[in-house]
């Protein structure tokens, strides 16, 4: 049950700059939480599988469509039942092989999502009309996605902000559509 | 001849050379690029060549395959990062010799042996494929195809992941998500919940693996990023072998092949398992085990054509079983599946040819990797500075517009970004995403078969449903979910002497996705070199890499 112990190489420390390059410290709270999610998942799992209608009963031997589902979804509620008793009495896995989350890592993970978020509804829209003449979203949206994410990783200046994404957005562009003919 | 004079016939087209042109120039790409894995690139080159017919297709997805397999020792040898799971054995001894001033020395053997080796999986392809699924579809009904998916998800599970427990969780999980859609025997839905893209074909493949191998992998490096870098060593040295050092590399070579071969040949185990078993026994083997890990070129040979050897192996596999050899492999499969080819016993016993095509892309992704490689290798260098703000945004939009492509769905693209999130969310809580990946893909294979094994079960003894063959494999499933158990006993049993070496059961990274490897596979944390820890030892390989917890 024991975790194997964390073997840091000489060259992991936390550097003067702030840089803490050791890897996450092993945690029973993080264990827990992820068995008790994966208890919940599996029970949910259990409830909509018995929930499949059938339109017709299924003949002897036969399997039917709640079959499968239910059967997984009770081994797996076994398997998170387990995971949690070991996340609650053994010592929580080792991370030796992760990497520790570094600051600000969490904003820009967070930002990445919601600007890809906002790209996708905008683009289901396909097309607007302003003055009396449609215009395909995709090229537009595109551009402003690549303006936000090279600001948003430290890119600054004409080279970074301007250039690039409009070279990418052309490239993409003429790849998928022109040349591939996806309708963007 | 007719097979293989169509075969051959297939490649012979300006498409098929454009096709691997580019997949060799993304290949070297992103295999040099730490962080970026093959997987993650034919994931991402799935959407875009969908729109294909599938030789061409293949031609790009193969490429790629065997070009990142060349151009990930770059960043190994230069950085001490492996660019891809595959290349972690090459560190061991690639970065002593670099800094010892043999760079270009560690990276032309490698060159040499990764085509060579690749050359000798490719003889066991084109030899083995056909026979062994000609096997399969002479002898393998359904209770046989049930245990044989089983199998395979068995072996994932075991060699994924820290925990057994969590690694069966995700297969569990993957096999839950292939059950969204519509139940194929009586057409009743199943989690739609009212939504007609579910409805339709339930979740689309490609677009969860793109979000669990690409988005996430992406998102873990934006967590985890930081602006601590190693300079690449820029002195290269002499880059060719002299005679003493060729006749030194023969038995490494011979030995290390030979591992990787036969690992290659195991579902679910890739490259990175067979660099470091076929480096450890080749040191072994060695007159010379103490210069292992310091800068040994035997070592690097060692590690170099194990790894490599396994792609004949994994495409044996997968081509003749349908069961994946690597993550790789496993996006091949559902982009073969688009094209209407399913791998499985059928493939290739009906399109004999498509072996000779393969072989044939194959080989020729070697030569032109091994052209490329030995003649720009110094440009490829330059690859290693290319700054994140760049390459996030290529990586992440090539995400969005190459899931698009695969359904003109933008239902697809959200489903992409979900598992993205999700996929993050895996790595940082260590639940491997490989079993996901492969209980999606197997998930409605092994319904079909369970489904017709338990009718027919109902009107015949047990042993008479239950071959010798499935239970065989069963049994093996069973095994490989014991087995760390089982080790475990029998590691404490001997007092897990010192030294002892435990490659294979330090490598988390079963299905060459970056589990464990992700942290020395990415660009900001190089592995820890052999020479620079006081612990490490050339006995050791496993010292250098966390040991894996002894499950639960």
């Amino acid at each position: 049950m024991s975790t194997a112990p964390a073997r840091m190489p000489a060259d992991q420390v936390v550097h003067d700059a702030g840089y803490d390059d050791r890897p996450p410290e092993p945690s029973r709270r993080m264990e827990v939480a992820v068995a008790v999610v994966a208890v919940v998942f599996m029970a949910t799992a259990l409830v909509l599988a018995q929930r499949v209608e059938l339109r017709r009963e299924a003949v002897p031997g036969q399997v039917d469509a709640r079959f499968l589902p239910e059967m997984l979804a009770l081994v797996g509620l076994a398997l998170a039942g387990w995971r949690l008793v070991i996340a609650v009495v053994a010592s929580p896995d080792g991370r030796e092989d992760q990497e520790r989350v570094q600051p600000g890592g969490y904003l820009r993970v967070a930002l990445t999502v919601l600007a890809s978020v906002v790209f996708i509804a905008l683009w289901d829209q396909r097309t607007v009309t302003a003055l009396g003449y449609r215009t395909e979203l995709f090229p537009i949206i595109t551009l402003l996605l690549l303006v936000v994410l090279v600001w948003l990783y430290g890119g600054r200046g004409v080279r970074a902000l301007v250039i690039f994404p409009v070279l990418m957005t052309a490239g993409i562009y003429l790849l998928f559509d022109l040349l591939l003919r996806i309708p963007l | 001849m007719n097979a293989v004079t169509e075969g051959l016939a297939a490649l012979l087209t300006m498409e098929v050379l454009l096709s691997m042109l580019l997949g060799l120039m993304l290949g070297l790409l992103v295999g040099a690029l730490p962080g970026i894995t093959a997987t993650m690139a034919v994931a991402l080159a799935a959407g875009f060549t969908l729109t294909l017919d599938p030789i061409p297709g293949l031609a790009v997805l193969l490429t790629i395959y065997v070009a990142a397999n060349f151009g990930d020792r770059v960043p190994a040898i230069l950085v001490n990062t492996p660019g891809t799971p595959a290349s972690i054995a090459t560190t061991l001894d690639g970065y002593p010799m670099a800094k010892q001033g043999k760079a270009g020395l560690a990276l032309t053997a490698s060159a040499l042996v990764s085509a060579l080796s690749i050359f000798v999986s490719m003889i066991v392809f084109a030899a083995a494929a056909i026979p062994i699924a000609t096997l399969a579809r002479d002898y393998f009904r359904s209770p046989e195809l049930f245990a044989l998916v089983v199998f395979g998800l068995s072996v994932m599970i075991g060699i994924s992941s820290r925990s057994v427990l969590k690694g069966m969780l995700a297969g569990v999980f993957g096999l839950l998500l292939g059950t969204i859609g519509v139940y194929s025997a009586t057409g009743e839905q199943r989690f739609t919940f009212g939504n007609i893209n579910l409805t339709q074909d339930g979740l689309s493949f490609i677009a969860v693996i793109i979000g669990l191998f690409g988005v996430a992998e992406l998102l873990d490096q934006m967590l985890t990023h930081h602006e601590h870098k190693i300079k690449p060593i820029s002195s290269l040295g002499r880059w060719w072998p002299n005679k003493a050092e060729y006749r030194r590399s023969a038995k490494p070579f011979g030995i290390a092949t030979g591992v990787g071969v036969v690992v290659g040949l195991i579902p679910a185990a890739g490259g990175d398992i067979a660099g470091l078993v076929g480096w450890d026994r080749a040191r072994r083997a060695s007159k010379h085990p103490e210069e292992y890990g310091k800068g040994s070129i035997e070592g690097v040979v060692a590690a170099d054509s194990a790894s490599s050897a396994t792609l004949g192996g994994s495409l044996t596999t997968t081509m003749a079983l349908g069961i994946p050899g690597d993550s790789v492999m496993a996006v091949m499969i559902g982009s073969m599946l688009i094209w209407g080819l399913r791998p499985g016993p059928t493939l290739f016993t009906e399109q004999p040819d498509l072996v000779v095509s393969i072989t044939g892309i194959m080989i020729a992704a070697t030569v032109l990797s091994l052209a490329v490689s030995l003649v720009r290798l110094r440009g490829m260098v330059r690859l290693l500075d290319t700054p994140n703000q760049y390459l996030w945004p290529i990586i992440l939009i090539f995400c969005i517009v190459g899931t698009y492509a695969t359904t003109n769905n933008i239902f697809t693209v959200g489903t992409m970004l979900v598992f993205g999130v999700i996929g993050v969310v895996f790595k940082r809580v260590g639940v491997p995403a490989g079993p996901v990946v492969l209980g999606l893909l197997l998930g409605p294979i092994a319904e079909e078969n369970l489904s017709r094994t338990l009718v027919l079960a109902q009107a015949r003894p047990v042993f008479d449903v239950w071959s010798p063959v499935a239970l065989f494999l069963l049994a093996l499933s069973l095994f490989s979910l014991l087995w760390p158990l089982i080790r475990r006993a029998f590691a404490r049993g001997r007092g897990r002497g010192v030294g002892e070496p435990v490659v294979a059961e330090a490598v988390d990274d079963g299905l060459g996705d970056p589990e464990a490897a992700a942290r020395r596979s990415r660009t900001s944390t190089p592995v820890a070199p052999p020479t620079d820890t006081g612990d490490s030892t050339p006995e050791s390989p496993a010292n250098l890499i966390p040991d894996r917890e002894q499950e639960r």
